[in-house]
């Protein structure tokens, strides 16, 4: 009870401390000198039609790396906690497979769920979305192949490449951009294009296809090390 | 010619060479363990080529998309910043190559890509220039930490890495509630701009978004109230990245604090509020090292302590305090840092961590004992070493004004390093003099475990006796610091 109590005042400081302070400063009232910027010079700067991508992966692109790096260091930290030694492995017990609607509606479904994902990402600059978004879309796709099929597993070495590709190809479009031209880095280097069309925007459309493959291998990642905790360990029931 | 004297690619480079690890995993299995000694080889002749920028004009910037400050992200390295970086990349070098023989335990080439962003995810804390930027390299830093301290899988493991999962998490989200409240009241995330419009704000308008970013650091950071996973979690850690988290992990989330606090509040009116975390904090941890029988256990006790004690330093506010703040930081993560590199070693031979097994090992293992010795001595202040001489700048800081607190703050951190003195005396006191129960075959550590607490050791003894260019650099660093004009004016003015 005490403990409940505690918590609740604590909850309670943060609530009104929030309340109190957005009665002073109400968000995003003609004041954020930063973004009228980016409104106004995002289409010559970048190129990019989506003034979300433009802030994302050009103006504020390092802390979008940084977010990559996240997910890269979480999606390792649960391979890391979820690991099972290969002497440890069970035999793959007879597995109950799912009833046929779902085994064979997964795999109808799965290649559309790969096109709509892979849409998304490269569409990124263009439309709302992006390869956050898209990445996570593809890997939900994974996930219902795992439901349908709970004894497969996908090749880990090759998603672990995927991975490492598409970060080595997010950090060297920037260091290109740094030892090339510009000397910054993360310059668009590429020629702008032609407003809404699909090669426009330099190097985002790249980088957000990377992101894309990137976040989806990630997923499927731990998809994998979650399914292989409940079906290789054996696991004490 | 490519100019190499970019704070960026202290970050760049790592990133992609732990992006590498992935590729070359499935192939290079044995192999990839060498990566980060490459990556972080490459970050110290970065951090080299730096210097003298640094100390020609005060402070280097980089800016990211061709964009200038505040409008993209800018990387801002100035005497402080460099003071910190060099260190965090040092002994990044050194760990990973202690790492080498260190890490047999699977899997170890996931250890060592978390390790690589662990030691980035700190630099880019302390080199960053914008304040969202800095809540994204907290967040790389401490996910990094997480698996790291759970890496072991056993039960400890499991039980101090979840709980500094929870705790660190809700720092995370404090921290990023302070920053969106900036964001909201100022229009702006670069740190300069932050502190040039925030001059017109009253202090109380400053106050509510600044205890937010400071508890959020503040619990990485380990003061006193905020501190309940650091105990579990440090020597839960592999040896290797307890000495990564105790070194400089801490100090590099007390840095934001420094940071936040001077550069973009200036804010002087909460000193004495710090003042008393500082040496509760002190109190805390050196009382409690006392009562430690597990040595990695009263190591990370001492590391709360000695947080406390550079924290109590930083907020007497005045130049002084702040020279001797840095000088006790260098000292405590040089220290620290081989302290726990030369313990693992230890524990890799004698199979235990509790402080009684240790009997003997002053004459089975010479040089370890005597490693640890060296820093154990700096750490406490015991002159001539380097930490006799940060301790004393201290106390001298302290009574630029003499009266009864200050009297009474002097008093407290002499009686502290007395506590701190007595628990490392008696480690040594069981390796050097008492003998063994039974006899065991114990064998010295592997060179390679050694190479790296030897390397610091020897920087410790140079700083030992040859003091004056640190303890000068500390002072400009301090003066840039207060002065606040050189940071702000160079980021928004200049390129």
């Amino acid at each position: 009870m005490i403990r409940k109590i505690t918590y609740g005042i604590f909850l309670g400081i943060i609530v009104l401390s929030l309340i109190l302070f957005f009665a002073a400063f109400p968000f995003g009232k003609n004041k954020m000198a930063v973004g009228k910027y980016y409104l106004k010079n995002d289409i010559n700067q970048t190129g990019a039609a989506n003034v979300v991508t433009a802030v994302t992966l050009d103006y504020r692109g390092f802390d979008t790396l940084g977010e990559v790096t996240v997910l890269f260091a979480a999606a390792t930290g649960v391979a890391i906690l979820f690991y099972v030694l290969e002497e440890d492995k069970k035999k793959r017990e007879r597995q109950v497979y799912p009833n046929f609607v779902v085994r064979v509606g997964s795999r109808i479904i799965f290649p559309f769920i790969l096109l709509f994902g892979s849409y998304i990402f490269i569409h990124g600059h263009l439309t709302p979305g992006g390869g956050f978004q898209g990445g996570s879309i593809i890997a939900s796709g994974f996930l219902l192949l795992y439901l349908a099929y709970p004894g497969e597993r996908v090749n880990r070495s090759k998603l672990s490449v995927v991975e490492g590709i598409a970060g080595i190809t997010f950090a060297g479009l920037g260091l290109w951009g740094l030892f090339t031209q510009g000397n910054s880095f993360l310059f668009n280097f590429l020629p702008k294009g032609q407003l809404n069309m699909i090669f426009s925007a330099g190097i985002l459309p790249i980088i957000y296809i990377a992101i894309g493959f990137k976040v989806a291998s990630e997923f499927a990642g731990i998809v994998d090390d979650m399914m292989c905790e409940a079906v290789c360990s054996g696991g004490e029931k | 010619m490519v100019n190499i004297a970019n704070p960026i690619l202290l970050i760049a480079i790592p990133l992609l060479f732990a992006f590498l690890i992935a590729v070359l995993a499935p192939w290079l299995k044995k192999g990839v363990k060498y990566i980060p000694v490459i990556a972080f080889g490459l970050n110290l002749l970065v951090v080299f080529e730096l210097i003298p920028d640094v100390l020609d004009n005060g402070i280097v910037i980089a800016t990211t998309a061709g964009i200038k400050p505040p409008f993209a992200i800018n990387v801002a390295v100035d005497r402080l910043s460099l003071f910190l970086v060099l260190i965090a990349t040092l002994l990044g070098f050194l760990v990973s190559i202690y790492n080498l023989v260190y890490i047999k335990e699977e899997p170890a080439e996931k250890f060592h890509i978390l390790f690589t962003l662990l030691v980035t995810g700190i630099t880019w804390m302390i080199v960053t220039g914008d304040l969202f930027n800095m809540f994204v390299a907290f967040e790389v830093t401490s996910i990094s930490a997480f698996g790291l301290v759970g890496f072991h899988r056993d039960k400890d493991a499991a039980e101090a890495g979840f709980k500094y999962l929870v705790m660190g998490s809700i720092g995370a989200s404090l921290l990023l509630i302070g920053v969106v409240m900036l964001y909201a009241a100022t229009g702006t995330l670069n740190m300069a701009d932050i502190a040039e419009k925030i001059m017109r704000f009253t202090f109380k308008q400053k106050l509510l978004p600044y205890a937010f970013i400071f508890t959020g650091l503040g619990i990485e950071g380990a003061l006193f109230p905020l501190n309940a996973w650091l105990p579990d979690a440090h020597p839960a850690a592999p040896s290797s990245v307890s000495s990564i988290l105790s070194g400089i992990m801490t100090t590099a989330a007390i840095y934001g604090i420094i940071r936040v606090t001077v550069t973009i509040f200036n804010y002087y009116q909460v000193i004495l509020f710090l003042i008393l975390f500082g040496l509760l904090t002190l109190m805390f941890g050196e009382t409690a090292a006392f009562f430690q029988k597990d040595i990695k256990r009263m190591l990370a006790y001492s590391t709360i302590g000695q947080t406390g004690l550079f924290f109590y330093a930083f907020s007497l506010g005045s130049i002084n305090g702040m020279q001797g703040a840095f000088l006790q930081m260098m000292n405590h993560s040089l220290a620290k840092a081989t302290l726990f590199l030369v313990v693992g070693g230890i524990i890799f031979s004698v199979g235990s961590r509790n402080i009684d097994d240790f009997a003997g090992i002053g004459r089975k293992m010479k040089l370890s004992a005597f490693l640890f010795a060296i820093a154990a001595f700096s750490l406490m202040g015991l002159p001539p070493f380097f930490g006799f001489w940060s301790k004393l700048k201290i106390i001298f800081a302290t009574l630029e004004r003499v009266n009864v607190y200050t009297i009474a703050f002097v008093v407290i951190v002499l009686f502290m390093s007395l506590i701190e003195a007595a628990y490392f005396f008696r480690v040594m006191q069981v390796m050097f003099f008492k003998e063994a129960k039974e006899e065991k075959e114990v064998r010295e550590a592997p060179a390679w475990m050694l190479i790296p607490a030897i390397t610091l050791v020897v920087i410790i003894l140079v700083l030992s006796f040859y003091p004056t260019p640190v303890i000068n650099f500390a002072h400009k660093a301090a003066a840039d610091l207060v002065g606040r004009s050189v940071y702000i004016n160079s980021v928004l003015g200049g390129l």
